[in-house]
Formats: structure tokens, C-alpha cells, sequence
């Protein structure tokens, strides 16, 4: 048994690596960077949905697929796209998702696009609402502005002011001077 | 013999400098208000603070008119060129304060990017961008399309003198109407009415591809800016890849092809004169070049058989030659995949981006303008060679008017082509110094100093600081197309140069 046994774990080992039996999963970047090798292979792709569901005819949909770099479209059921609970925008963590299906570098289908005709989505990590809060030295420094700004302001008001004054007044002293030599 | 800089030259320049930095911080009142109307409070934040330092700035540089000189051709010139390099860094602020950057000078080159309507980016984590930091990435486009100077000029023009001066400074010497208040008007006019009707489009075709109505409305919006002003930068690190569709693929081709005309001639056709485009120079030195291009691309696809259909050979090659060509730099492939393109198709990239648009146009690199006029040149002295030796030989050219070629014409467009050309030379030398091949160096130098924005995967925030420093001037020179450079490099020289020559500023 052992005999017959060893041979064929070996030619499983041997096999696997090629990616042609069990997909691997990769990452955006790492399938944009390897499109040429790893095209019309199986793989797995994981990441953060971002953006929103980008409905097609057929039931199919667009989904994009970010690591923290770089993005990849999947083309996928609109049924398994729609397992997705949060996508990733500004205010929200996508959820992180494991997608099956073959990556394709010039996708004939889709008009030569390098993308992955997806076949089955799973949520690994659900999204969350991200915080901005609002940190106290942005407050302080916006308040600084605004008052410096307006101080500013003032200043430049009365200058204007002051300016036009001293205009008015010597024209109507000119007015005077030429009242006297007449 | 060289004019005399005394300090109210300096006060001259400062003072017209502060006035675009205040109006300039004052278009931040757009993206603080869409940072408002999506309850980004901390993005508002940022955005007041930009606004604050921009009008203080305005004020602290405010000087007497009376005590200042009247404006030259030289003020105009210096006031162009360092303005751009102000508003890069106050414009910088709230890009800085988002924390999507990881160093001030990484905002710095985003913002000259932006304004120089080039497209490269050095953003990190661009999916969760902000609505209103998105918003002014494509606002800093539009702007630096239509050059900051002139929207300036058609806020300030009673107060800004040497207004002419200073547009020429900023790369556009078109005159549409005698009095410059009402080209600077035209220009705008023609460009809001553009954005009305392209982000129309935009939004109706990102509704029957399935995008929602607020995303349909805002990215419509942002990709015409980005198109129309040639600049490129999109809301998404995917750039127009993102929304996988052809229709907002051929529909933006079209809007950066029009961006990419000159204003002049936008005008003319404006104005009813249609003929114009059958006629224009410029129209029809684009036409034979991108035909060429186009061409070169698809032998260069057809031998390596890459592409198999029409429909992927227009959206992955024509699309990003135009994309190039235009100096746009949206993409349809993503950057590792342009360092794997056919050598041929690759060349064609290259030199259709050197290439550029129109003069007076949102678009950089020579200008096809140029490139007529130096073979109108070619084949004017070719002329001269053939006629007999008392013959005289007129040679013309049509744009918006009949004009006859000059010697100093073809001298000053031959100039500064052969200036792209060093920048272009000496990017690639510097890329290839920090270990990057010939090809990607020369590919990226390229597009940084004709403000194309197409990367081969060299640009990004890891790129060493020297790259990054010398991609902002070249972006920076080859946007203001090198006068405005010469002058203050002049003016620096007389200020700290030759001790004994040095002129007395202060």
C-alpha cells in the first residue's frame, strides 16, 4: 500500500505548484503582476470589495477586488456578488472576500481586459463602518484660521476705509486750495 | 543688456502672487461644501485650514498699487512661473491633512501632477478616498486645465495688471477677443458650458451601465474633468478600468480628443465657424499623427498577435494612444501591462505622448502646433532649395487665419521642442540611475514632462525622492513650456549669481 501510496503524493506535490489543480489564492497586485503566467489559470483571489455592484445583463455584475494598492475587476453572478454586505468605500471597511475562478490577461469577453471570470464568492471577514473622528488640533488650528483670517480681514476693511478717507479729503482740500485762487 | 531687479519688482510679483493663492483658496469653498453636504467633518476641517492659509497668504503679500511699477513682460513671466509653484504648496494643505499621503512633498508632487493636468499619483489607499478630497483632485485638474493664472485674471482683472503678460506666461498666448477680461470669460464660459454637457453624458451612460445615481452623478462629473482637462487622475486606483465599460471608455476619448484642441479654436467653432476645422493646423497635424500612431500600435499588436478583435484593439490600444497622444493618461491597462506591450506599439506610446495636443490647450508636450510649423519649415526650406536662385518663397499655414511662415517662427517652435527634449533625455538618464531600464525610464520621464500621466509602474509613493523632485520640475517646465523657466532661472541668476554683477534687491 505504501508503495503505491508515495508515488502518488509525489505527483500531487509535483502538480499542485502549477496552480492547475487547486487554486492558490492570490492578491490583486500579485495577479496583475503575473497576468502573463498565470493566464486562464484557476485561481483564488482574496481581498476588500470596494466600490459597489455594477449590474450587467445575463445576471452578471462587475465587483472590483483591492489589497491596499491596486484593484481587479471580477466579472461574477450577480447571486454570488450579492453575499457581499459592505463594500469599501471612505466611510466603510469592504468586507474581505475569497473569490474562486480564472483570471484571464487579455479577457476576450469582456473586451481584453485583464480580469477574473469569477465563479463562487465567500465573505472571510465581514466590513465595518470606519471612524473619522474629528482630532482636537485640527479644531484648534481651523479656529486660529478662521480668527487670523478675519483679523485680517478687519485690518484690510479699515485700511480701505482709511485709505478712501484720506482720499475724500484731499480732493476736497484741493477743492478749497482751488477755491482760494479763484 | 540686462534690467535692473529692485525690490519693488519683487513686491510686484509677490503681491499678484497672493492675490492667485487667495483666489485660489477660495475655490477650496467646493470641496469643503460636498465634504459638508457627505458629513466629512474632518475633511471640512482640512479644507477650512487650506482656505485660511491661502487668504492670510493673500494678505500679508497685499501691497499699495501706486507703489508698484508697471507690469512687464518679465513680471508677467515671473509671476506665471513661481505662482504655479506657491499653489502647488497651499493647495497641498488639505491633500497633506487627509493622511492619505506619507510625506508633504508626496502631496506637493500630487498637487503639481493635478495643476499641470499630468495624472501621475502618489496617493496611497485611494479606495477610501473622501468625497471632497476627490472632489478637489479633480477640481486641481480642471483648474490647471484652464491654467490658475487665468482664473485669476477673470476674477481679479481690475486689480491684477500685465494680465496678458502673465497669461503668456502660463503657456497661452491666444487672444479670442481684444480685451483680455473677455478671453479669460470665453475660456471659461466654454469650459463650464463643456462640463454641464459632458457630465450629462457621463451621468447617463453611468446609469445604463449599472452605476448608482450619486456615484453616476459624481464620477461623471470627476472623469470629465479629468478627460476634458487632459489631466487623467480618476476617483478610483483602477483609473477608467473601474467601471468596465466601453460606452464611458469611447465617450471619454471623445471629451479628451476636444480638451485637447486649442481654445481658439473651441472658439471659432463656438462662434459658428465651422470651416475652421477643416482648415486648422493644429486639427490636422493631430489627425496624420494619432492615424500614424494608431497604425504603428496595430502592426505592433498584429505581429504579437496580443490582441485578436477589433473591439480589444480600440479599447486597450487606440484608447490609450489617444490617451496618450492628448497627454490625458487615463488608462484601459493597468501599468505592468504597458511595460509588456509590443516594442513598436510601445514607441508609438513614446512619441505620441512627446507629441502632445494643441498649443493654448489643456495638453502638454510640443504641440502639434509646433510640430507643423517646424515641417512646414522643413519642406519651406526644401522649397527654397528647388526654386530658382532669385525666386522668392512664401510658405503659409492656416490657423484660425491665413499666416505666413517666418525664419524666427520655425527657429522659437524648433527651441522649444529641442527643450522637451532635454527634459524628456535627462529624465530618462536620472530613472536609469536609480536602477530602472531604459525603456520604463524613458517611457516615464516622457509622460512627467509632456503631463501625460500614463505610468509603466516606475511612479509611486516608493520611488526614490530624486525621481520624485525632478518629476515636479518637469511637469512643472514643461506645462508653462519653458519661458516662464528661462526667466526666473534669469532671475535667480542676477539675485545670487556673479557677486560682481549681482544687481541690488533689497
Amino acid at each position: 500500500m505504501k508503495k503505491f501510496l508515495i508515488p502518488v503524493l509525489l505527483f500531487f506535490v509535483m502538480i499542485v505548484p502549477s496552480g492547475r489543480l487547486i487554486a492558490i489564492t492570490y492578491t490583486p497586485t500579485e495577479l496583475i503582476n503575473n497576468a502573463l503566467k498565470l493566464d486562464g489559470q484557476e485561481i483564488e483571489l482574496q481581498g476588500e470589495a470596494v466600490g459597489e455592484i455594477i449590474e450587467r445583463d445575463n445576471g452578471k455584475c462587475w465587483i472590483n477586488i483591492f489589497d491596499g494598492s491596486s484593484a481587479i475587476g471580477v466579472f461574477i453572478d450577480i447571486a454570488e456578488a450579492k453575499k457581499i454586505g459592505i463594500f469599501g468605500t471612505h466611510k466603510y471597511q469592504g468586507d474581505i472576500v475569497a473569490i474562486k475562478g480564472k483570471l484571464y490577461a487579455n479577457d476576450e469577453a469582456t473586451g481584453g481586459e485583464l480580469d477574473v471570470q469569477g465563479k463562487h464568492l465567500k465573505v472571510l471577514t465581514p466590513g465595518h463602518p470606519i471612524l473619522h473622528p474629528v482630532p482636537l488640533w485640527k479644531i484648534i488650528f481651523a479656529a486660529a484660521g478662521v480668527v487670523s483670517t478675519a483679523l485680517a480681514f478687519t485690518f484690510w476693511l479699515n485700511y480701505e476705509h482709511r485709505k478712501k478717507k484720506a482720499k475724500e479729503l484731499s480732493f476736497e482740500l484741493e477743492s478749497i486750495i482751488n477755491e482760494d485762487i479763484e | 543688456m540686462i534690467r535692473k531687479i529692485d525690490i519693488n519688482d519683487f513686491y510686484l510679483v509677490i503681491h499678484n502672487i497672493g492675490q492667485i493663492i487667495t483666489v485660489l483658496g477660495l475655490t477650496m469653498f467646493i470641496p469643503l461644501t460636498v465634504a459638508l453636504v457627505y458629513a466629512e467633518y474632518s475633511v471640512a476641517l482640512d479644507f477650512l485650514i487650506g482656505i485660511c492659509c491661502c487668504v492670510i497668504f493673500g494678505f500679508i503679500t497685499k501691497r499699495k498699487n501706486k507703489d508698484l511699477p508697471a507690469p512687464t513682460m518679465f513680471h508677467g513671466m515671473l509671476i506665471a512661473g513661481v505662482s504655479w509653484l506657491f499653489a502647488c504648496v497651499f493647495s497641498a494643505i488639505p491633500y497633506y491633512l487627509s493622511g492619505h499621503y506619507l510625506s508633504f512633498l508626496d502631496a506637493v508632487f500630487d498637487l503639481m501632477s493635478g495643476f499641470t493636468t499630468t495624472g501621475l499619483v502618489l496617493i496611497q489607499d485611494m479606495e477610501h478616498l473622501s468625497n471632497g478630497l476627490n472632489m478637489w483632485r479633480h477640481l486641481v485638474t480642471y483648474l490647471g486645465g484652464q491654467g490658475i493664472v487665468v482664473l485669476a485674471l477673470s476674477i481679479l482683472i481690475k486689480s491684477t495688471g500685465g494680465a496678458y503678460k502673465t497669461m503668456v506666461g502660463e503657456g497661452k498666448d491666444e487672444v479670442l477677443e481684444p480685451s483680455i477680461r473677455k478671453t479669460t470669460q470665453n475660456i471659461w464660459i466654454i469650459s463650464v458650458v463643456s462640463l454641464v454637457l459632458g457630465t450629462t453624458i457621463l451621468f447617463v451612460i453611468g446609469r445604463i451601465e449599472g452605476l448608482s445615481f450619486g456615484r453616476s452623478f459624481l464620477h461623471g462629473m470627476w472623469m470629465f474633468m479629468s478627460a476634458w482637462s487632459t489631466g487623467g487622475f480618476a476617483p478610483h486606483s483602477q483609473n477608467i478600468l473601474f467601471y468596465h465599460s466601453y460606452m464611458y471608455e469611447y465617450a471619454n476619448a471623445l471629451i479628451m480628443i476636444i480638451g485637447s484642441f486649442n481654445f481658439a479654436l473651441h472658439y471659432a467653432v463656438w462662434k459658428g465657424n465651422q470651416k475652421e476645422l477643416f482648415k486648422n493646423i493644429e486639427l490636422k497635424s493631430f489627425i496624420f499623427t494619432s492615424s500614424s500612431f494608431v497604425l504603428l500600435m496595430t502592426i505592433g499588436f498584429a505581429l504579437t498577435k496580443t490582441y485578436s478583435t477589433i473591439h480589444e484593439l480600440f479599447r486597450r490600444g487606440v484608447f490609450n494612444i489617444i490617451s496618450a497622444h492628448t497627454t490625458t493618461g487615463q488608462m484601459t491597462i493597468y501599468p505592468t501591462q504597458f511595460a509588456n506591450w509590443p516594442q513598436l506599439a510601445f514607441s508609438a506610446a513614446c512619441i505620441a505622448m512627446m507629441i502632445g495636443g494643441s498649443a493654448a490647450s489643456t495638453a502638454g508636450g510640443f504641440k502639434n502646433i509646433r510640430v507643423g510649423i517646424v515641417l512646414k519649415g522643413i519642406g519651406h526650406e526644401i522649397k527654397k532649395l528647388l526654386a530658382p536662385e532669385k525666386a522668392i518663397v512664401t510658405t503659409k499655414y492656416h490657423h484660425i487665419r491665413e499666416h505666413l511662415l517666418e525664419q524666427n517662427l520655425v527657429y522659437q517652435a524648433a527651441l522649444i521642442i529641442l527643450a522637451y527634449i532635454v527634459i524628456y533625455g535627462l529624465g530618462t538618464i536620472l530613472g536609469m540611475m536609480c536602477g530602472f531600464p531604459l525603456g520604463t525610464a524613458a517611457f516615464e520621464s516622457i509622460s512627467a514632462g509632456s503631463n501625460t500621466g500614463l505610468t509603466a509602474g516606475i511612479t509611486g509613493a516608493s520611488m526614490p525622492i530624486v525621481l520624485k523632485v525632478s518629476y515636479i520640475v518637469f511637469m512643472w517646465a514643461g506645462r508653462l513650456e519653458f519661458m516662464a523657466i528661462y526667466v526666473l532661472i534669469g532671475t535667480m541668476w542676477l539675485m545670487f549669481g556673479k557677486p560682481k554683477k549681482r544687481r541690488k534687491l533689497m
